[in-house]
Protein backbone atom coordinates (compact mmCIF):
# COMPACT_ATOMS: atom_id res chain seq x y z
CA UNK A 1 0.00 0.00 0.00
CA UNK A 2 1.16 3.35 -1.14
CA UNK A 3 0.39 6.76 0.22
CA UNK A 4 -1.54 7.52 -2.92
CA UNK A 5 -5.28 8.29 -1.99
CA UNK A 6 -7.77 5.54 -3.41
CA UNK A 7 -9.65 7.23 -6.39
CA UNK A 8 -13.71 6.91 -7.00
CA UNK A 9 -15.62 7.22 -10.12
CA UNK A 10 -18.41 9.88 -10.21
CA UNK A 11 -21.10 6.69 -9.46
CA UNK A 12 -18.96 5.73 -6.78
CA UNK A 13 -18.88 9.44 -5.19
CA UNK A 14 -22.53 10.06 -5.72
CA UNK A 15 -23.06 7.11 -3.95
CA UNK A 16 -21.41 7.61 -1.49
CA UNK A 17 -23.39 11.13 -0.90
CA UNK A 18 -26.69 9.08 -0.84
CA UNK A 19 -25.66 7.42 1.54
CA UNK A 20 -24.72 9.67 3.96
CA UNK A 21 -28.02 11.42 2.97
CA UNK A 22 -30.01 8.13 3.55
CA UNK A 23 -27.93 7.64 6.67
CA UNK A 24 -28.22 10.73 8.49
CA UNK A 25 -31.49 10.41 9.98
CA UNK A 26 -31.35 6.96 10.79
CA UNK A 27 -28.05 8.20 13.23
CA UNK A 28 -30.25 11.12 14.14
CA UNK A 29 -32.66 8.79 15.90
CA UNK A 30 -29.71 6.80 17.83
CA UNK A 31 -29.04 3.88 15.40
CA UNK A 32 -25.14 3.01 15.53
CA UNK A 33 -23.32 3.82 12.83
CA UNK A 34 -22.25 0.86 11.45
CA UNK A 35 -26.44 -0.48 11.75
CA UNK A 36 -27.44 2.57 10.18
CA UNK A 37 -24.66 2.56 7.29
CA UNK A 38 -25.26 -0.93 6.49
CA UNK A 39 -29.26 0.05 6.24
CA UNK A 40 -28.49 2.86 4.13
CA UNK A 41 -26.41 0.97 1.47
CA UNK A 42 -29.23 -0.96 -0.34
CA UNK A 43 -31.50 2.05 0.18
CA UNK A 44 -29.09 4.33 -1.64
CA UNK A 45 -27.92 2.11 -4.46
CA UNK A 46 -31.89 1.36 -5.21
CA UNK A 47 -32.36 5.60 -5.12
CA UNK A 48 -29.41 6.20 -7.35
CA UNK A 49 -31.08 3.18 -9.93
CA UNK A 50 -34.41 4.77 -10.01
CA UNK A 51 -33.17 8.20 -10.44
CA UNK A 52 -31.51 7.18 -13.66
CA UNK A 53 -28.27 5.70 -13.07
CA UNK A 54 -26.16 2.85 -14.59
CA UNK A 55 -27.77 -0.41 -12.63
CA UNK A 56 -24.26 -2.43 -13.32
CA UNK A 57 -21.90 0.76 -12.56
CA UNK A 58 -24.44 1.15 -9.07
CA UNK A 59 -24.06 -2.30 -8.41
CA UNK A 60 -19.88 -2.14 -9.06
CA UNK A 61 -19.81 0.80 -7.12
CA UNK A 62 -22.14 -0.80 -3.95
CA UNK A 63 -19.58 -3.85 -3.91
CA UNK A 64 -16.66 -1.72 -3.58
CA UNK A 65 -17.80 0.06 -1.30
CA UNK A 66 -19.18 -2.77 1.02
CA UNK A 67 -15.97 -4.58 1.15
CA UNK A 68 -13.66 -1.95 2.02
CA UNK A 69 -16.28 -0.31 4.72
CA UNK A 70 -14.17 -0.66 8.05
CA UNK A 71 -10.84 -1.98 6.55
CA UNK A 72 -8.19 0.08 7.99
CA UNK A 73 -4.20 -0.28 6.47
CA UNK A 74 -2.34 -2.15 9.42
CA UNK A 75 0.96 -0.25 10.04
CA UNK A 76 3.47 -2.55 8.95
CA UNK A 77 1.36 -2.55 5.24
CA UNK A 78 1.38 0.78 5.44
CA UNK A 79 4.48 2.28 3.48
CA UNK A 80 5.42 5.88 2.88
CA UNK A 81 6.76 7.21 -0.15
CA UNK A 82 10.69 8.10 0.47
CA UNK A 83 10.06 12.18 -0.30
CA UNK A 84 7.33 12.08 2.11
CA UNK A 85 9.08 9.68 4.65
CA UNK A 86 12.45 11.97 4.19
CA UNK A 87 10.07 14.98 4.55
CA UNK A 88 8.20 13.76 7.89
CA UNK A 89 11.78 12.69 9.58
CA UNK A 90 13.10 16.61 9.09
CA UNK A 91 10.12 17.75 10.57
CA UNK A 92 10.73 15.66 13.33
CA UNK A 93 14.53 16.71 13.69
CA UNK A 94 13.41 20.00 12.99
CA UNK A 95 11.02 20.11 16.00
CA UNK A 96 13.31 17.91 18.37
CA UNK A 97 15.96 20.83 17.43
CA UNK A 98 13.83 24.02 18.23
CA UNK A 99 12.30 22.44 21.74
CA UNK A 100 13.18 25.13 24.27
CA UNK A 101 15.92 23.53 27.03
CA UNK A 102 15.97 25.40 30.69
CA UNK A 103 14.75 29.19 31.26
CA UNK A 104 12.31 29.96 27.91
CA UNK A 105 13.74 33.68 27.28
CA UNK A 106 11.00 36.35 27.51
CA UNK A 107 8.58 37.36 24.80
CA UNK A 108 9.83 41.15 24.18
CA UNK A 109 8.81 43.47 22.23
CA UNK A 110 10.32 46.84 21.03
CA UNK A 111 8.37 49.85 20.79
CA UNK A 112 8.60 51.09 17.17
CA UNK A 113 6.68 54.43 17.80
CA UNK A 114 8.63 57.32 17.71
CA UNK A 115 8.52 58.47 21.60
CA UNK A 116 11.82 59.81 22.00
CA UNK A 117 12.73 56.88 24.49
CA UNK A 118 13.69 53.51 23.88
CA UNK A 119 10.96 51.49 25.36
CA UNK A 120 10.06 47.50 25.28
CA UNK A 121 6.70 46.05 25.69
CA UNK A 122 5.86 42.42 27.42
CA UNK A 123 3.14 41.23 25.75
CA UNK A 124 3.25 37.55 26.64
CA UNK A 125 1.18 37.55 30.16
CA UNK A 126 2.44 33.84 31.27
CA UNK A 127 6.02 34.74 31.42
CA UNK A 128 5.64 38.58 32.35
CA UNK A 129 2.19 38.74 35.01
CA UNK A 130 0.36 42.20 34.64
CA UNK A 131 -1.28 44.80 32.82
CA UNK A 132 0.43 46.60 29.96
CA UNK A 133 3.15 48.25 30.76
CA UNK A 134 6.70 49.45 29.22
CA UNK A 135 9.69 49.46 30.37
CA UNK A 136 11.50 52.30 29.57
CA UNK A 137 15.48 52.72 29.54
CA UNK A 138 16.60 56.01 30.85
CA UNK A 139 20.07 56.96 31.02
CA UNK A 140 21.20 55.75 34.43
CA UNK A 141 18.67 53.14 34.37
CA UNK A 142 14.94 51.28 33.50
CA UNK A 143 11.67 52.09 35.22
CA UNK A 144 8.61 49.81 34.28
CA UNK A 145 5.74 52.56 33.20
CA UNK A 146 1.76 50.79 33.51
CA UNK A 147 0.08 52.17 30.04
CA UNK A 148 -3.12 52.69 31.26
CA UNK A 149 -3.23 54.43 34.62
CA UNK A 150 -5.12 53.99 37.73
CA UNK A 151 -4.81 50.06 37.08
CA UNK A 152 -2.03 48.42 39.84
CA UNK A 153 -0.19 46.11 37.50
CA UNK A 154 2.37 45.10 39.86
CA UNK A 155 2.37 42.00 42.22
CA UNK A 156 5.74 42.17 44.11
CA UNK A 157 8.79 41.45 45.31
CA UNK A 158 10.73 44.04 47.78
CA UNK A 159 13.60 43.91 45.17
CA UNK A 160 11.44 46.27 43.06
CA UNK A 161 9.67 49.92 44.71
CA UNK A 162 6.37 50.99 43.55
CA UNK A 163 5.04 54.11 43.61
CA UNK A 164 2.05 56.19 42.74
CA UNK A 165 3.09 59.36 41.34
CA UNK A 166 0.38 62.39 40.98
CA UNK A 167 1.73 63.39 37.33
CA UNK A 168 1.08 59.39 36.07
CA UNK A 169 -2.13 59.56 36.30
CA UNK B 1 2.06 53.23 38.08
CA UNK B 2 5.93 53.63 38.17
CA UNK B 3 8.35 50.78 39.41
CA UNK B 4 12.38 51.09 39.31
CA UNK B 5 14.75 53.32 40.81
CA UNK B 6 13.34 56.76 42.29
CA UNK B 7 14.09 60.05 40.60
CA UNK B 8 15.90 59.12 37.86
CA UNK B 9 16.65 62.12 35.01
CA UNK B 10 14.40 62.20 32.37
CA UNK B 11 11.22 60.04 34.46
CA UNK B 12 8.84 62.94 34.00
CA UNK B 13 9.73 63.24 30.04
CA UNK B 14 9.40 59.46 29.97
CA UNK B 15 5.80 59.23 31.87
CA UNK B 16 4.62 62.09 29.45
CA UNK B 17 5.65 60.08 26.32
CA UNK B 18 3.82 56.75 27.99
CA UNK B 19 0.53 59.14 28.23
CA UNK B 20 0.78 60.63 24.41
CA UNK B 21 1.51 57.23 22.98
CA UNK B 22 -0.84 55.78 25.32
CA UNK B 23 -3.28 54.37 22.52
CA UNK B 24 -0.85 53.01 19.83
CA UNK B 25 1.13 51.31 22.89
CA UNK B 26 -1.88 49.97 23.94
CA UNK B 27 -2.51 48.33 20.29
CA UNK B 28 0.86 47.36 19.98
CA UNK B 29 0.37 45.15 23.51
CA UNK B 30 -3.04 43.84 21.95
CA UNK B 31 -1.42 43.46 18.70
CA UNK B 32 1.67 41.13 19.66
CA UNK B 33 -0.22 39.03 22.36
CA UNK B 34 0.14 35.22 21.96
CA UNK B 35 -2.53 33.94 20.62
CA UNK B 36 -3.36 31.60 23.51
CA UNK B 37 -3.94 34.80 25.47
CA UNK B 38 -6.75 36.63 23.88
CA UNK B 39 -9.97 36.42 25.19
CA UNK B 40 -12.81 35.71 23.08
Amino acid sequence: MTDELPTFSTTELALGEQVGKVAAPLIKQGMALDSALAAAYPIAAQQLIDAGEDSKEVEAALARQLSSRGVLPKHDTFAVSAPLHAALMESFEHWLKTLPEGAVRLDEVKVKANTGFEMVLYPNESQHAGFPHVKVQLQDGAINISIEDGRVWWRGSAACAVRRRPSAR
Amino acid sequence: MVAGKRSLRGEAAALRAVKDYKQSLLDEWHATRPDDQKLP
